[in-house]
């Protein structure tokens, strides 16, 4: 039954995207949802190692740098491939949350939110201190745009199809995760750690697994940013995108699939909606973000499933 | 010589934010990601205060500490207590929803300029101490936070309200059997700990500015103070800010001057990694 219905909202999705530009081909909103296609990745990052395995990071946004940093170089340095520098984009990020995961699986919440943070602030300071290689805070201009083979991505349109394809296939191999024996791992963890070990599930391997999707996941998305943008700078990787990242997991339902594509498309949109706000843009952020902590601590899912129970009481 | 003195001064300040951190963790069972931006809130409180009332330094100080130390139970009250306690991940996003939320309103309402509380407001003169020259910003910094950690030492250790607090960290369904209310202590101890940020924002303008974006730094060195003391010990955040400020201008000396913020994060990884119970803490770590 669940699985027929999510097999459902697949499909409505996929015909959704599908369909949407060819309606309203319109730049600034194809850039918006196309943005709104990397956070779905990197959310969906953040959904393997908190809605799953239970375990905080404040550090999404360091992976997401590295992997844009380490695919921009490479490409506009070396004239390398796309493929090339995405691949080494993966590589880099897989490794270094394999040595973050080795150096916080053992952490509990709070520890391990403090421990992620400070790497993001790393990573950040590392990116602007760098001159050499990353330009420091001015970054790095002129990245060639995406390109398999012959086949060079340069339109809006182009972009918003790539990002939302290479999404696509993220969401349906975590939900393939998510359904396996490894997914199941994680959740039992999550659930209770001691129960889980008694059923022979190795904690520290299956974290520092979920480190590592989620870290490859963060560096995907890095690469596609660079490309799409033609550039990368310290300031799209800071903290505040981290507790974007961490606010739209929340929002759009933990632990749940669709979790993280609901949560991206109504806070990006949402965001968009709030830059007549100017400089009160943020301001306005960061209250609704206690709003939603106070109100919704379970984010639309939770929301749903509560008025699902209401319908359920009532008939 | 020099960096001893002014890794005391600054570890004075990550100090006072440990304390803080590790009281709240305490009694409230929360990490508050806020706290840096609750001592960048002290630095603007006090500057309005000085321009209201002049170079008063009691004035100033107490009242930086009375008014910072009502809005952060304000925030226990209103804000945390709302968010159910089994949600870590959404209790961690509230603070960082406070936090971002005071930057903006910051800046908003006391300009992105970086500003510094006169020298002026710090009475007395330089004083010599073997051969160094010590600036009046700099020793009440350091007699100041001392007296302010040993107040509430005692208070914590010696009256009947710190022994309450104590219970409710210890456990606070038996301090509520006791006769305590942890709802009342919970909100009393984030008024301590804001008011301890208050004074450090003040404290904290001779070395670095007061400055919207002051937090963020200040929020990691504190929590980092107060892992390497063991989160939850007084003495410990105590001990450890003092010696994270040693460390990191000593340490800092000798690095290029743009990853000095490195280290407190290497100090962190270290620790958790190596000792997580901190030098006086208990273990904090899951057997796996």
């Amino acid at each position: 039954m669940k699985e027929t219905r999510n097999r459902f909202v697949f499909l409505a999705a996929v015909i959704l995207v599908a369909v949407v530009p060819l309606i309203w081909d319109n730049y600034y909103f194809l850039s918006v949802l196309s943005t709104t296609g990397l956070y779905i990745i990197l959310v969906t990052g953040l959904n393997v190692l908190l809605g799953y395995t239970g375990l905080v990071s404040l550090g999404q946004a360091g992976f997401y740098a590295i992997g844009a940093y380490a695919s921009g170089i490479l490409v506009a340095k070396t004239g390398a491939p796309f493929v090339l520098g995405l691949l080494l984009a993966m590589l880099l990020s897989g490794v270094i949350g394999l040595i973050i995961g080795l150096s916080s699986v053992r952490l509990r919440g709070g520890y391990l939110a403090m421990v992620t943070l400070g790497f993001g602030t790393v990573v950040q300071i590392i990116m602007i201190n760098w001159d050499d290689l990353t330009g420091g805070a001015e970054g790095i201009w002129g990245i060639p745009p995406v390109g398999f083979g012959p086949l060079k991505i340069v339109t809006p349109l182009a972009w918003y199809y790539t990002i939302f394809i290479i999404a696509g296939l993220i969401v349906l191999l975590t939900y393939s995760l998510e359904r396996s024996r490894i997914g199941r791992a994680w959740m039992a963890l999550r659930e209770d750690v001691a129960a889980a070990q008694m059923m022979g599930i190795n904690p520290v391997h299956y974290r520092l697994l979920a480190f590592v999707v989620s870290a490859v996941y963060s560096g995907i998305a890095g690469a596609l940013f660079t490309h799409l943008n033609g550039s990368v700078f310290p300031d799209a990787f800071g903290l505040q995108t981290s507790i974007m990242i961490l606010m739209m997991l929340i929002l759009g339902g933990s632990g749940h699939i669709l979790g993280p594509i609901m949560g991206a498309a109504i806070v990006n949109v949402g965001f968009e909606i709030l830059r007549p706000f100017g400089n009160y843009q943020s301001l306005v952020f960061g209250f609704l973000i206690v709003l939603m902590a106070v109100f919704m601590p379970q984010g639309f899912m939770g929301l749903w499933r509560r008025l699902a129970a209401l319908w359920g009481e009532a008939i | 010589m020099t960096y001893i003195l002014l890794g005391l001064t600054i570890g004075a300040i990550y100090a006072l934010i440990a304390i803080g951190f590790s009281l709240i963790f305490e009694t409230v069972k929360l990490l508050h990601f806020a706290q840096g931006e609750l001592l960048m809130l002290g630095g603007f409180v006090a500057l309005t205060l000085i321009g209201l009332f002049g170079l008063n330094p009691i004035i100033v100080g107490l009242g930086t500490m009375a008014a910072v130390g009502f809005f952060a139970a304000f925030l226990q009250r209103v804000v945390y207590q709302s968010v159910p306690s089994h949600l870590i991940a959404v209790r961690i996003m509230a603070t960082l929803g406070v936090a971002i939320f005071l930057r903006n309103a910051a800046s908003l309402t006391w300009g992105a300029k970086a500003r510094t509380i006169p020298e002026a407001f710090f009475p007395g003169g330089p004083i010599a101490v073997a051969g160094l020259i010590i600036r009046p910003g700099y020793y009440w910094t350091l007699i100041v936070s001392i007296a302010v950690m040993a107040l509430l030492l005692w208070f914590l250790y010696r009256t009947k309200i710190g022994l309450a607090t104590r219970t409710v960290a210890y456990r606070a369904d038996i301090a509520e059997m006791m006769g305590v209310n942890p709802v009342l202590l919970c909100t009393l101890s984030f008024g301590i700990a804001g008011a301890l940020a208050g004074i450090s924002g003040l404290l904290v303008s001779p070395q670095t500015f007061v400055h919207f974006n002051m937090g963020i730094a200040l929020n990691q060195k504190g929590f980092t103070a107060a892992v390497l003391g063991g989160l939850g010990s007084i003495p410990g955040g105590i001990i450890g800010g003092f010696v994270l400020g040693l460390i990191e201008t000593i340490g800092g000396s000798l690095i290029p001057s743009g990853y000095q913020d490195v280290i407190s994060f290497v100090i962190l990884v270290l620790v958790l990694f190596i000792r997580p119970q901190g030098l006086m803490g208990q273990v904090q770590r899951e057997k796996l």
